[in-house]
């Protein structure tokens, strides 16, 4: 795509026509490979889109419930639940929520050395991603904890523990599929 | 049963784009079939642009470049033109680092004005290679980016850190003096 310059003149484009390629006198792969070899290691995740998408996927979901949720609770209520840090350990599950704790639980413990196999901006990504989680659990965890008849809440925390795990999941099937 | 007619509306991905995703993930055997099929033209445009003591080394730098920043090529564009602009923009940067853009278009603008009015010696004759490369290097450049790649003035602009005005004053006079090396014959 040329531009408003002035037309080459006809000696010119006709040696421009014959340029060609050449390659390097020597084969520089035999420099280039060990030089990728050091850079990337092994087994680390590349696939950051599928993780990435699973892990937006979850908070979207967790958030919008969250806020649908919230919104519905009675207003002294809401403040409780929003200024609360209560960390998921300290709250007495249900039976299902704890086999599900259980299950995020043992994939965080497979994960922890996995996740130092990635790339740093992929790490970042997955652990802001279920920071945002661990904060939505937390909320559910304490709404459940203040109104225990809550139906609702219940279910609200039972399935952001589930999308938690799904997002775990996800990131253990692609950490397993690389290495 | 085996299929012996293409399968109509299923979309297709090219070997080069399939070698770039494995390459992605990790897979030196396909990052070296990609190498194999672009050395030459990258190769080329390192000694054209930078000149031939440089080339094998930048070179080297723009696949590991390319390895590094594979994740995300995402294949909107074929994998040659981003590699290529890769090559164009490790060259630059090379370039910047070496030396002040100001100062280099300094030497350039004297380089060709010596360039347009000395003619090579009568017999001597110059492909369009040789004079390339007796051009000022910043001058060179923005012929190689504009009439051989085919690049705007805006782009070129860009990518030095100038404005089109400069681009295109710079190339006039590098086309002078091409054509005045190339006609001493």
């Amino acid at each position: 795509m040329h531009d408003d310059t002035e037309p080459l003149d006809p000696v010119l484009r006709e040696a421009i026509t014959n340029l060609r390629d050449t390659p390097p006198a020597s084969d520089l792969w035999a420099t280039i490979a060990p030089r990728l070899s050091m850079r990337r290691p092994k087994g680390s995740i590349l696939l950051r889109w599928p993780a990435a998408l699973a892990a937006g996927v979850a908070i979207a979901l967790v958030s919008a419930g969250g806020t649908h949720y919230l919104m519905r609770v009675q207003p002294t209520t809401r403040a409780a639940v929003t200024s609360t840090t209560t960390p998921v350990t300290t709250v007495a599950y249900s039976a299902a929520d704890s086999t599900l704790e259980s299950a995020i639980r043992q994939l965080e413990g497979s994960l922890r050395s996995t996740m130092a196999q990635l790339d740093a901006p992929t790490r970042q990504g997955i652990s802001r991603s279920l920071d945002v989680l661990d904060r939505a659990i937390a909320e559910a965890a304490a709404r459940r904890a203040s109104a225990p008849d809550d139906l609702r809440a219940e279910n609200y925390l039972t399935n952001t523990l589930r999308k938690k795990l799904g997002v775990l999941r996800t990131v253990s099937t692609l950490t397993a599929r690389q290495s | 049963m085996t299929l012996t007619t293409p399968l109509v509306g299923v979309p297709t991905i090219d070997r080069e784009t399939l070698d770039a995703r494995h390459a992605a993930g990790g897979d030196e055997a396909a990052f070296e079939r990609l190498y194999r099929r672009h050395v030459a033209r990258i190769h080329t445009l390192t000694r054209r642009m930078a000149g031939p003591d440089k080339a094998d080394e930048i070179t080297q730098d723009v696949f590991v470049r390319a390895w590094d920043k594979l994740p995300t090529f995402r294949a909107e564009s074929a994998f040659g033109t981003w590699l290529y602009r890769l090559a164009v923009n490790v060259v630059l940067s090379r370039r910047r680092s070496e030396r002040s853009e100001r100062a280099a278009l300094l030497d350039d603008d004297s380089a060709l004005e010596y360039q347009t009015a000395k003619h090579a010696p009568a017999g001597m004759r110059l492909d369009l290679e040789h004079a390339m490369a007796k051009l000022p290097e910043g001058a060179r450049q923005i012929f190689i980016l504009h009439d051989v790649e085919g690049w705007t003035h805006e782009e070129i602009a860009e990518q030095l850190g100038l404005v089109p005005g400069t681009s295109k004053s710079q190339l006039s006079r590098a086309r002078a003096a091409l054509r005045s090396m190339l006609d001493a014959r």
